[in-house]
């Protein structure tokens, strides 16, 4: 079994050009379209609420970076479940299209990976995906 | 769904010498600390220390045996690992289909 950092990812190129797919992530509103049936939370660093799965499933959800254009991460548990974090991140490709890169990690994994980058002396690290420069 | 179980193996296996104490385990099974530590290049106090963190993510047994210890895998949680993988990967699937069709939409 191989194991990486990115444990969930998925990529999908969008049909939209960077700002329209970045309406789809900068607000509840624009996330509730696609992301879940109801974002009860502000897309802002540090802002907290829930995510309402379209199977019901509530989640308490911590929004952790915002990149304006590019990046949102949170992280979010359901009850009695360990948080993991997630990651949105936009690429331009041009002729109006937008590739979005999604990782789903278990934070104790984000952790114990940031913790090793740390003792190597790395300092780059920025959370389960590496932002592109 | 227990991520709960997910995580700790996750972070069991996040350590890429724990990785090869595993695949030791896997291709062997049944070793001692000293067996391990022949195979790889660390000391056998380190594997030790790799076996109990496996052993607390429910991913190693150990079991006396005359004056050693020998471990195994237990293969268990880490399939609850592949499956929280699936879900969640099939949740992202339905999301992000979602999002396309509504792109789609905008665009015809």
């Amino acid at each position: 079994m191989e194991l990486h950092q990115d444990i969930v990812r998925r990529e999908v190129v969008l049909d939209a050009d960077l700002d329209t797919a970045w309406s789809a992530l900068a607000s509840a509103d624009g996330l509730q379209t696609w992301l879940a049936e109801s974002v009860d939370v502000e897309i802002a660093p540090g802002a907290k609420g829930t995510i309402t799965d379209h199977d019901g499933v509530v989640r308490d959800a911590t929004v952790e970076e915002v990149v304006p254009g590019r990046r949102v991460a949170l992280r979010w548990a359901a009850s009695g479940h360990e948080p993991t974090v997630v990651d949105l991140t936009l690429e331009p490709l041009g002729d109006d299209r937008t590739r979005l890169v999604v990782v789903e990690v278990p934070a104790a994994v984000v952790h114990a990976v940031s913790t090793q980058l740390v003792i190597a002396g790395t300092s780059a690290f920025r959370g389960p995906a590496l932002v592109a420069a | 769904m227990d991520d709960r179980a997910a995580g700790a193996v996750f972070h069991a296996l996040s350590d890429p010498t724990r990785r090869q104490v595993v695949q030791a385990l896997a291709q062997r099974g049944s070793l001692t600390a000293s067996a391990i530590a022949a195979e790889l290049p660390v000391s056998r106090q380190a594997v030790t220390k790799h076996l109990s963190a496996l052993r607390d993510a429910g991913l190693a047994t150990a079991t006396p045996s005359g004056r050693e210890v020998r471990y195994d895998l237990t293969p268990a949680p880490m399939a609850e690992a592949v499956a929280w993988i699936t879900q969640t990967g099939a949740a992202w699937d339905d999301r992000l289909a979602r999002l396309q069709r509504s792109f789609e939409q905008r665009a015809s």
